[in-house]
């Protein structure tokens, strides 16, 4: 008996349901007949198919320039980002890649890999590399990192956690120096998380898209089908599969430079309701930029929440302006804020030395807080409790909750 | 401490020694058997020339200024760049076997070390002793751990930092290898790679491990590296051969200790009898007690080693209730078991270590590596398993000068039972064989898929000896996980094949037993696909360090037991109908009356139900039935058949003659499992014909019954040709390798079925040798014991055996 015979009747008698190995046979054998129809796919083949040109044996490259489609007017200073302030006339390089797998690991290549850098400041220059085989990876890696050089700043969508670290190990396995991992790398899904986690239903690129660049894809092949793709390619010479995912690969590539962009804007203060302001003030605040911080906490008005004005009047705090800060703070005490309370009966018994307005106050505070503060507070004005029970501190109380 | 009067003078010099003699006189029908193994002093040699300064500092402050013999020998093998494997007992200073050379290579920057451990526990362990050395040498080496508790961003300092990384062998498959270019540069520089711990890799486990270290040693050569492999082992029969099984290359053992070794005497008890017509003896726990009991009050310090935690905390609520009866004294007596806080347990073992504990009472988490400085008395309540595990627990009591008892105190189980009555075991060669079978096509089916994810294959390379690679990578290829291009194979689907597979079974879809207690969620244990069936169904007593659970509703699609704890006071059977087939004999071998053949066979086996059987008593309460599936399986075997005209002029009724197969095949089931070291369940056994026409079971009152292929009972006189075999199988689809060296010790295996049977204590039989016997003897007429006999010694035949190899 064959040994493929003997491990089927193995493992269909292991798992007990013969028709599963019956199926799996018949798989292999279809996929055996599709591969014998082929005898192999050539390159050339796929190349006209995609409109792209031989950078080397069985490696594929398509150069184009794509005008951006994005409406904003004159051109931006891109760095205007908290991560990546500090750069100077950075030499952004978009990257997305496409591969046979999503599981991590050293096994799965990226079969594509789309780049792109600007060429003024309304279009870009993409660069797609396309595998036609396996032998071709080498070299592909050796192009792009070539092309990429040592000056660049990354740009991607979830990179960080996905495309560089599969690049890395690729490399690895043939034992190519790792120049990417190195470089600067701006991930756009940080920035579009930071601002929009749990406001938006998800945070992925497409999502991104239609609401902040309003793109709607049309005859768009997701990029999860990317696997098949190649796949059938590989196995049956099949191309239409390829060409939509060329297709998505470049679309990607645009919307990032634009999302780029539009997220600059956004993290100016340009951001519609739904972005969480907060949020974004405190990451330029911690990145070392609370001028920009206080520039988007002020431009939200109404639209900050509570937890950006506490952050606004301490940034307020910091800087010496104490009346913009009570002011602050004042208006969340009388929304009933225990945390604004907090921060009043403070500065009312370290800066303006009232201990009895900050006893009145700490009254307000969390339960916690409340009762170590009001018993030190009245320490220090020489009160008892009872005293304090005596009104005239209406006029700065609110309503009792 | 204790308030005994002063002893005189003469008592001082070997209290222990004193109370054996004590124990002998008093309890001489007890005591199966004595042994005593003479001191040995220690033989040492002078520190080797060339050793790091820094090194010979911190071996200076741990106090070792010579190594003792082993040591030394093992220090020369890594010196000349060979794989060897250290086999010395217990606290015989082991470690230092490859820590020294590991150390020297660290400290001289000739490279780093690779440590695999079986489990988590030892490997911290592990790390904890050569973080001591570090300190006490200023030596600037760094060791860490690298299991699932290491936390994401302390992975990357551990890959590019560390001279020694500690880690488990599921890490090694899921974590490591997969991602090995995040490790390149720990591999190019990977000068050793130690595997302590090696009798543990046996079986399913231990063919896996040695097709993981045909992976790594594939992904090192990436690298450009080929470490030496350092293997410790405890005592078994053939370790060179294990470790040359695990490595796939040749390995030089060291065998002979050089520590110095006080006087140890070992008993061997049997509790005993209380009813001679069922075989029952008194608890083993009872005796337990009485021992340590009295040890504790003649002033030894003395270790009790337990089978479950149950066990740990029942025996020391008995030994508190003696000693620690007064709150305001520092008590006397520890439990240490898993389960409790590390802290509790760091505690423990200080004590232990400063000897302010005079009994404490474990699992086997006192069994291996921590150090809790030396006792004067062991006592193991139950055979713990193996001898070599037997022997570890033993090695916890004994010091240099001074004479150390050992006791070892038999429960009702077939293997306690064989052992006491076997001394030898413990005095001659070990007759444990560990084994493996790194080819089992379906275990490198799986590492050949992680294999070609980790590096593409290319056509010509080699993986196993015995299987040619390029159909297995024909077989991925159809299956579509491969993609064949010129010379190369690559990966090409989307999955991570390392987490599919477990490297604890043979089959995909282990089942995984839930206890419903603890949030409905919390998983206990995980049982291989291939003995679930039997183990796992709905009312099916399922028991986990001897506490019982019962099974409340199997999902077997979801491959999930959902279980409770439970007080019952029965256990539960299967009624398997187990049918074989002969599909075709590798090896046979004639002999006088009987025939042993080799070979591979085609299983069914039928649940047709389970039985309620009450502990102690093992009297029958009841029945339920089973509803599952008829499982298949393709496996080998080893089977003996009587040949015709013999079975007659011994046993004149067949039905005589099932019910003595079935108590051989009993008998020969556990006395198998102990030489090929493995569980009970690992092996499978059967009794029926060759060719699947009828098997015979065990009915409910307790006779053979003969049933046909449809699982109906048929009259055993009915049937036109009898020739009923015993089989014991591989119970692992594909087989694991224990059934092909059963047969080359066929031998073995009935002489020693023939001593349990022949010198148990009961009358017609019991679980300790036949199994349970329901039906007495009036019933029946006959004595199932002695038809067992007669059909064990028939197959035994010695001296006149010939071969004829088919």
């Amino acid at each position: 008996m064959s040994l493929a015979g003997k491990i089927d009747r193995l493992r269909a008698a292991s798992l007990g349901h013969e028709p599963d190995a019956f199926a799996s046979r018949l798989g292999r054998l279809r996929r055996a007949h599709a591969r014998s129809a082929t005898g192999g796919a050539e390159p050339a083949t796929l190349a006209a198919a995609l409109a792209a040109d031989s950078a080397a044996d069985g490696l594929l490259m398509r150069v184009r320039e794509v005008p951006l489609p994005c409406d904003d007017s004159g051109p931006v200073s891109l760095t205007q980002l908290p991560e990546i302030c500090e750069l100077r006339s950075p030499e952004w390089v978009y990257i997305d890649t496409e591969t046979t797998g999503l599981s991590g690991g050293v096994g799965n290549l990226a079969f594509m890999i789309g780049v792109a850098r600007y060429v003024g400041d309304q279009a870009l220059e993409v660069r797609q590399f396309v595998l036609a085989n396996f032998a071709a990876e080498a070299e592909m890696l050796r192009q792009l990192v070539g092309w990429i050089g040592r000056a660049a700043v990354l740009v991607s969508y979830n990179g960080k956690c996905f495309d560089l670290p599969l690049l890395a190990a690729r490399l690895g396995m043939h034992r190519i120096a790792d120049a990417l991992s190195g470089l600067p790398h701006l991930d756009l899904m940080y920035s579009v998380r930071r601002a929009y986690r749990g406001r938006w239903p998800d945070c992925r690129l497409q999502t991104a898209e239609k609401r902040l660049l309003r793109f709607f894809r049309v005859d768009d092949l997701p990029g999860a089908e990317a696997p098949a793709a190649w796949r059938a390619w590989l196995d049956s010479g099949a191309t239409p599969a390829m060409r939509g995912i060329l297709q998505h690969n470049l679309q990607d590539l645009v919307s990032l430079a634009c999302l780029h962009r539009r997220l600059v804007d956004v993290y100016r203060g340009g951001g519609r309701a739904d972005v969480n302001h907060a949020a974004l003030g405190r990451a330029w605040r911690d990145a070392g930029f609370p001028r920009q911080a206080r520039s988007v906490w002020e431009l939200a008005g109404d639209d900050l929440d509570d937890t950006g004005r506490l952050l606004l009047a301490s940034l307020y705090r910091s800087q010496g302006d104490w009346m913009r800060a009570e002011a602050v703070w004042l208006a969340l005490h009388a929304r009933g804020n225990p945390a604004a309370a907090l921060e009043l009966s403070k500065y009312y018994e370290h800066r303006r030395r009232d201990y009895r307005k900050a006893i009145d106050f700490a009254d307000h505070c969390e339960e916690q807080e409340r009762l170590t503060r009001c018993d030190r507070l009245r320490a220090k004005v020489g009160v008892g409790r009872q005293l304090h029970l005596w009104g005239g501190t209406a006029e700065f109380s609110p309503r009792m909750r | 401490m204790s308030a005994l009067p002063l002893p005189a003078a003469h008592e001082l010099q070997d209290p222990v020694g004193r109370l054996s003699d004590r124990l002998k006189a008093r309890y001489r029908d007890r005591i199966c058997a004595e042994l005593t193994l003479p001191a040995q002093p220690a033989r040492t040699e002078a520190l080797p020339d060339g050793l790091d300064p820094r090194l010979l500092k911190a071996l200076a402050a741990r106090g070792i200024e010579r190594l003792y013999s082993h040591q030394a020998q093992a220090w020369q093998l890594a010196r000349q760049g060979r794989h060897f494997v250290v086999v010395t007992p217990t606290a015989s200073g082991k470690t230092l076997c490859y820590n020294l050379p590991v150390l020297q290579s660290v400290c001289s920057g000739q490279g780093k070390a690779l440590y695999l451990f079986p489990t988590k526990a030892l490997a911290q362990d592990q790390v904890a002793e050569l973080l001591e050395l570090n300190r006490a040498g200023e030596l600037g080496v760094r060791a860490y751990t690298f299991d699932g508790d290491t936390p994401g961003d302390a992975r990357k300092a551990v890959r590019t930092r560390g001279d020694i990384v500690v880690s488990n062998p599921d890490m090694l498959h899921q974590a490591i290898l997969p991602h090995h270019t995040k490790w390149a540069q720990f591999f190019e520089n990977l000068r050793y790679v130690v595997l302590d711990e090696m009798h543990t890799y046996r079986g399913v486990f231990g063919s896996h491990v040695a097709n993981l270290i045909r992976r790594l040693r594939r992904i090192l050569a990436f690298y450009g590296a080929s470490p030496q492999f350092v293997f410790c082992s405890a005592t078994i029969a053939n370790p060179v051969e294990l470790a040359t099984a695990l490595l796939g290359d040749e390995v030089a053992a060291v065998t002979r200790s050089g520590a110095p070794q006080g006087e140890r005497r070992l008993l061997l008890w049997n509790p005993p009898v209380i009813n001679p017509d069922l075989g029952i003896r008194a608890s083993a726990r009872s005796q337990t007690n009485r021992i340590a009991r009295l040890a504790t009050r003649s002033g030894l310090k003395s270790i009790v080693f337990a089978r479950s935690r149950l066990m740990v905390e029942v025996l020391t609520k008995y030994l508190k209730d003696v000693f620690d009866k007064d709150p305001r004294r520092p008590p006397r007596v520890f439990a240490y078991r898993g389960g409790y806080l590390p802290t509790q347990r760091r505690e423990t073992e200080r004590r232990l270590r400063d000897g302010s504990i005079d009994c404490v009472i474990s699992t086997s988490a006192l069994e291996l590596g921590v150090d809790i400085g030396s006792l004067d008395v062991c006592v193991l309540n139950g055979y713990p398993g193996s001898i070599a595990a037997t022997w570890q627990r033993l090695g916890r009591a004994g010091r240099r000068n001074r004479t150390s008892l050992g006791v070892l105190v038999a429960g009702s189980e077939p293997l306690d039972q064989y052992i006491v009555r076997n001394p030898e075991f413990f005095l001659g060669a070990s007759p444990e064989h560990a084994r493996i079978d790194p080819d089992q096509l379906l275990v490198l089916l799986d590492h050949v898929r992680c294999a070609a994810f980790e590096l593409p294959f290319r056509s010509g390379e080699k993986f196993s000896e015995r299987h040619p690679l390029a159909q297995f990578l024909q077989y991925l290829a159809d299956e579509g996980v491969l993609h064949q291009e010129g010379d190369a194979w690559h990966w090409i689907t989307d999955s991570y094949p390392a987490n599919a597979v477990s490297l604890r079974s043979v089959a995909e879809g282990n089942f995984v037993v839930v206890d419903q207690e603890h949030d409905g969620r919390q998983v206990i244990a995980e049982v291989d696909y291939s003995s679930a069936p039997e183990t796992l169904y709905e009312g099916a007593i399922y028991m986990i360090q001897a506490v019982p659970y019962q099974v409340e509703s199997l999902d077997w699609d979801g491959r999930k037991a959902y279980v409770r704890p439970t007080r019952a006071d029965y256990y539960t059977d299967a009624v398997v109908y187990t049918r074989l087939k002969i599909l075709e004999r590798f090896a046979d071998r004639v002999q006088a009356q009987a025939r042993v053949a080799h070979g591979e066979v085609h299983l069914v086996r039928r649940f047709a139900g389970y039985k309620k059987i009450r502990y102690y008593t093992h009297e029958n309460i009841g029945y339920g039935n089973i509803h599952l599936p008829d499982q298949e399986m393709h496996t080998t075997a080893v089977w003996w058949e009587i040949k015709p005209g013999e079975l007659e002029r011994v046993l004149p009724s067949r039905q005589m003659a099932l019910d003595g197969f079935l108590g051989a095949a009993y008998a020969m089931h556990h006395v198998a499992a102990l030489q090929t070291m493995s569980e009970a369940s690992d092996l499978g056994r059967a009794v029926g014909d060759g060719d699947g026409r009828w098997f015979a079971t065990q009915g409910s009152n307790g006779r053979g019954q003969m049933r046909d292929v449809s699982g109906d009972e048929v009259a055993p006189d009915y049937q036109g040709v009898f020739r009923p075999a015993v089989f014991l199988y591989d119970n692992y689809p594909g087989g694991i390798g224990l059934s092909e060296p059963l047969h080359g010790r066929q031998a073995e295996v009935v002489s020693g079925a023939l001593e349990l049977v022949r010198h148990c204590d009961c009358r017609f039989g019991c679980p300790s040798c036949v199994g349970p016997v329901l039906a007495s003897d009036e019933e029946r007429g006959y004595s199932p014991r002695d038809l067992a006999l007669s059909v064990l010694r028939l197959f035994a035949a010695a001296g006149h055996a010939q071969r004829a190899d088919a």
